[in-house]
């Protein structure tokens, strides 16, 4: 079979592996019996295989790790997310964690199907260390902030039924307790936090000793909005290292910071354009 | 063989007349063997719980039974049956089943859906079955409703909500902490509530409690039940950010804790959430708490509120699980009958063929000159020709066990055939 073809095959059955995790995870919230949750982490168990499977088979075809356009960036980082998501459901084994962060994969699988496209060319400067480096600790990074996010919506809505001192209808029983999302989301940020450093630091030593960003680096829209999301990061990791707060207002930054992470991947390309943007 | 139940409980009887009804783990053995002395040959079951006293019965007259069960009743109580007789409802075959299955499925209890009295029941299973007071027909009937008891609270929610002020502050504690063993509970006071709050708490594995009273020497006597630590009431304040739940149920005319007391102390806790449950009428604690952040809030309205709801809401499961005990007892009739059926057949062929079997060894006996191969044709002939007979018959019957008309056929063949 044609290799494209074979790619393609790959992507859109982990796209639907990845729907099927999501209803089934939707559903276990409501109807367990119904719903197991074991078949949502089996369904995207079998997402994350096929997308890594896409992703060599592109790997193989331009001989560099295909970030090369929008579409392969953002599949790139629905298959971290996928990747830290079944991690650290094996860790911590919190079935509703399903509920909430496989909708958010499957609806970033339905942006990467409309721009779906073939792998872009590739600028030789582009390759370098440097390069992987960056990508995949700022991808990896990425990815804990969106299991921050979901645990972060779950904390809020569990601590909403609790101050509205209601009885526990099924679907709330289900919902961890405070202490275990706190928890979490505290154990995401302190590892995404770091990775997400690094990878700006490697972005910044590389921007500085070649020409990729050109020597106005500083005024691309990427890097300003990185630099905000980077410092409310900053501002969770440290509120939560002094204990200068906990709980609501915590979940509150992790729920902003992440919808900066998601503009600043996903946005930042309507105000300029470069290498950072895809768009030469 | 009938089923029936005779009894009363707290919807038909008010407690003075259930109490001097009731048996304990002490007399209950004995009444059974007394029973049995009585009225021998009759399966029976007695479940006596604070609520109710039933004797479950199986006999081949359940009208009998049941004056019989009665007499019993007053009799080993040393009481004139008048006295319990309109308490008293009695249920027969498809009503008893049903009944049983209600009851053992925590429908008919004071609170609908507590699970006690599943256990209650098989208490009273056991004691009849040490006794070798059971037999097929109740064996099978109470097996029946363990089942039905246990697919019950599987298949509807029907237990799944607390019904206790003490059960619900736990449920509210188990969604805040995920775990109690490093947690730390004070109470100020020593109301009941409270401190039956404070014991579902330990249970949940509290590693340390915390007790503050007006009265130090009760503190320390509560402290000691715990395992705890006894503090004086006007140290509870500087010893509070120790404290993951605090309990109130001090008796005090005013607010013992203001919002502003709480600030130092969430401060000192590095703003670890703490769940304060006030059990005190009136109110120990400032509605006001309610608004520091961290800080959830209970008082007993809230509680019993989420109590009454979660009351109601088993009240709504009540349907599915009616439907369900419905359905299993159709299949439990179903099942009694084809029972019935299968022994009365029985029946019906052993006398058919010991009238053939006699009659063939008399006709053999004149017969001495007939071989081997003679006489064999003739003992087939006989065996053909009876099972010839009965195969109409059987196959009418086994049929009208589904449809629910056998008893006058089991009757008429009794009685044609003078069967037992």
């Amino acid at each position: 079979m044609n290799v494209e073809i074979l790619q393609f095959v790959s992507f859109y059955a982990a796209v639907l592996c990845l729907w099927t995790s999501a209803v089934f995870g939707v559903g276990c919230l409501f109807s367990p019996s119904r719903f197991q949750a074991r078949y949502a982490n089996m369904a995207a168990g079998a997402g994350f295989a096929l997308l890594t499977a896409f992703f060599l088979l592109r790997w193989q075809a331009v001989g560099f790790l295909p970030v090369t356009n929008m579409f392969e960036s953002l599949s790139f980082f629905i298959w971290a997310v996928a990747l830290v998501y079944l991690v650290v459901e094996h860790v911590a084994a919190l079935p509703t964690l399903s509920s909430f962060l496989l909708p958010v994969i499957a609806l970033f699988t339905l942006v990467a199907v409309v721009i779906v496209q073939g792998p872009g060319s590739v600028d030789p400067k582009l390759q370098s260390a440097w390069f992987y480096l960056h990508v995949i600790f700022a991808f990896i990074g990425y990815a804990t902030f969106a299991v921050a996010f979901a645990a972060a919506v779950m904390y809020l809505l569990q601590r909403r039924q609790l101050k509205s001192k209601k009885s526990f209808d099924s679907v709330f029983h289900r919902l961890p307790s405070l202490e275990v999302l706190d928890r979490l989301n505290q154990q995401l940020i302190n590892m995404g936090f770091p990775l997400f450093t690094v990878a700006i630091a490697v972005g910044i030593g590389w921007a500085h000793r070649s020409e990729i960003l050109g020597p106005n680096w500083p005024n691309d829209p990427k890097v300003v909005f990185t630099g905000i999301t980077w410092l409310l990061y900053a501002a969770l990791f440290h509120i939560r290292l002094l204990s200068v707060a906990r709980g609501k207002r915590v979940a509150h930054l992790t729920i902003i910071a992440f919808v900066f992470v998601v503009f600043t991947f996903l946005g930042t390309r309507y105000l300029a354009s470069g290498p950072h943007e895809f768009l030469k | 063989m009938g089923i029936l139940v005779v009894g009363l409980n707290h919807k038909t009887a008010p407690v003075e007349v259930r109490e001097k009804l009731a048996f304990n783990d002490r007399t209950l053995p004995r009444a059974l063997i007394e029973f049995r002395e009585r009225v021998p040959s009759t399966e029976a079951v007695i479940l006596s719980t604070c609520n109710r006293v039933e004797m479950y019965g199986a006999a081949s007259e359940v009208e009998r039974c049941a004056d019989d069960i009665v007499r019993f009743l007053a009799d080993t109580h040393s009481l004139k049956s008048d006295d319990f007789l309109p308490h008293l409802y009695r249920y027969v075959d498809r009503d008893a089943v049903r009944h049983l299955f209600t009851v053992t499925c925590s429908l008919d209890s004071m609170v609908v859906g507590e699970a006690e009295v599943l256990g209650q029941v098989k208490r009273a299973y056991m004691f009849s079955l040490e006794e070798g007071m059971t037999g097929k027909v109740l064996n099978a009937l109470f097996q029946r409703a363990f089942a039905v008891a246990k697919n019950v609270r599987t298949s509807s929610s029907i237990g799944e909500r607390k019904v206790s002020v003490a059960s619900v502050a736990v449920e509210f504690a188990e969604k805040i902490f995920s775990d109690f063993t490093d947690k730390t509970v004070m109470i100020i006071g020593a109301g009941e509530m409270g401190e039956l709050t404070l014991r579902h708490m330990v249970e949940k594995g509290v590693n340390t409690v915390i007790v503050a009273n007006r009265t130090y020497q009760k503190a320390v006597e509560l402290a000691q039940q715990y395992d705890g630590m006894a503090i004086t009431y006007e140290s509870f304040l500087d010893n509070m950010h120790r404290a993951d739940v605090v309990i109130t149920t001090s008796g005090a005319p005013h607010y013992i804790i203001h919002a502003k007391q709480l600030s130092p102390v969430l401060h000192a806790r590095r703003n670890k959430p703490m769940l304060l449950i006030d059990i005190a009428v009136p109110r120990d604690i400032h509605p006001d708490v309610e608004n520091v952040e961290n800080v959830y809030l209970y008082n007993i309205d809230d509680l019993e509120k989420v109590v009454n709801e979660n009351l109601s809401f088993r009240e709504k499961e009540l349907e599915q699980c009616a439907a369900i005990i419905e359905a299993e007892t159709d299949e439990f009739m179903g099942w009694l009958r084809a029972a019935d059926v299968g022994e009365v057949i029985a029946q019906f062929r052993q006398a058919l063929h010991g009238i053939r079997e006699s009659e063939l060894t008399r006709t053999l006996s004149k017969l001495p000159e007939l071989g081997e191969r003679e006489k064999r044709e003739i003992e087939y002939l006989t065996e053909r020709i009876v099972n010839k007979i009965l195969n109409e018959p059987t196959q009418a019957l086994k049929q009208e066990a589904s449809g629910g008309a056998e008893y006058r056929y089991i009757e008429a063949l009794k009685n044609l055939f003078d069967l037992k």
